[in-house]
């Protein structure tokens, strides 16, 4: 234990000994102790999963950030940089995870749900209408999911142009004690004034995360018959994201993303997509 | 014998150009890109009764005669730049680097997060 513990201060001292390198991407870089904002402004959406479920527009997309010379807040992260290496960097940090989201925009459900209770009410005095089948599953019958703040550490490896990053993270909120694992490797191209960078992904998330999110149980309130438990999984995704300095603080902005959900999650009643795609296109300001 | 007069010959040509004594050069501000407000001593050797404008760049700040140096200048600057004593035909004939630093230089981090990435 104690070599373990002698052999993770080497490694650190070691890499902190790197001086920090001037960034070298305009949009990856910005000053401490200065708040970077911005607000893009255009038309897409992220598909949502679940049974009924909106998907969820983006219409309005902020970006927020603010640095000092080891705590950070970027877009929803608080965290604090033990490492800021040449090459590599290590931060433990905060967030909220965004499964709970797909919740959130369940709206069509709530319209529909007068008609689901009425031929609920319908179906229990029919006996020749009764079976599980004919029982759909109402926004209402399923209960609440909280919003989960993860915990965990992020190590990040920069080759040319191109970024490793590995990252583990734990719910400290209690809400599912569940855990997350994702190992993502981006690489950025610059052409003219355009600037790429596309990503590749994969997301391990535990059982008790998956479970809390999309499995069903008696809290739920709905026919036992769809009573499922969820399973851990991994989950691939890709991204691109296209950005064009137009003038001044202005610039156009793309992103397109597919995630691949794993069987654990999709063979869930509550679940009737495979896949969650993101796409948006619009304007951007940086004040 | 030719040691002395080259000796001599630089002794003259020192005491003949215009020389000047700007105090203090450097300033300090507390962020970089401030402005930095400081006051100069300025001195004149070397040179002639007459009249002299003190510039900094191209912005004439005073002019006074020769008799009335050593003068206090406050100035405003939020880079370097450079003072400049002009003669009468604005013509110039010194000129001196001043600098500023700051405190806290603006340093600048590397975003750990991809940008737009809150949603």
């Amino acid at each position: 234990m104690r070599d373990i513990f002698r052999l993770i201060t080497s490694l650190l001292l070691l890499l902190s000994a790197e001086q920090a390198l001037a960034c070298e991407r305009d949009e990856q870089c910005l000053n401490a102790n200065e708040w970077q904002l911005g607000i893009a402004l255009g038309i897409g959406f992220t598909s949502n999963p679940l049974v009924d479920g909106d998907n969820i527009p983006l219409l309005v997309l902020p970006d927020i950030a603010w640095y000092g010379e080891t705590f950070y807040f970027d877009n929803g992260e608080l965290g604090y940089q033990w490492l800021d290496g040449k090459k590599s960097s290590f931060v433990t940090y905060l967030n909220v995870d965004k499964e709970r989201a797909f919740f959130t925009f369940w709206h069509p459900a709530n319209i529909l749900l007068p008609l689901n209770r009425f031929n609920q009410v319908t179906a229990a005095e029919d006996p020749n209408q009764s079976g599980p089948e004919q029982l759909p599953i109402s926004i209402d019958d399923v209960g609440r999911r909280n919003w989960a703040l993860m915990g965990g550490g992020r190590w990040y490896y920069r080759p040319d142009n191109a970024e490793w990053q590995l990252s583990l993270e734990k719910d400290l909120s209690a809400t599912h004690n569940g855990e997350k694992l994702e190992i993502s490797y981006q690489h950025f191209w610059q052409w003219s004034s355009f600037h790429f960078s596309t990503q590749v992904k994969m997301t391990w998330k535990s059982s008790a995360l998956v479970d809390y999110y999309y499995g069903l149980d008696e809290h739920d309130k709905v026919d036992p018959s769809y009573f499922y438990q969820a399973s851990s999984g991994w989950q691939p995704a890709v991204g691109l994201t296209l950005q064009k300095k137009i003038q001044n603080n202005w610039l156009w902005l793309t992103r397109v993303s597919l995630q691949k959900l794993h069987s654990g999650m999709t063979n869930s009643p509550l679940v009737e997509e495979r896949n969650i795609f993101s796409v948006f296109s619009g304007f951007a300001y940086q004040f | 014998m030719v040691l002395c007069a080259v000796a001599l010959f630089a002794q003259s040509a020192i005491a003949q150009s215009p020389l000047w004594q700007v105090q203090p050069s450097i300033c300090i501000s507390q962020q970089e890109g401030e402005n930095c407000e400081f006051e100069v001593d300025i001195t004149l050797l070397n040179l002639p009764a007459g009249q002299y404008c003190v510039a900094l760049v191209n912005t004439v700040l005073r002019c006074a005669t020769g008799a009335e140096f050593p003068l206090k200048i406050t100035m405003l600057i939020n880079k370097n730049s450079e003072l400049r004593l002009l003669n009468s035909a604005q013509e110039i004939l010194i000129s001196h680097s001043l600098i500023v630093k700051s405190q806290q230089a603006n340093m600048q981090r590397r975003r750990l997060r991809n940008p737009w990435s809150l949603f």
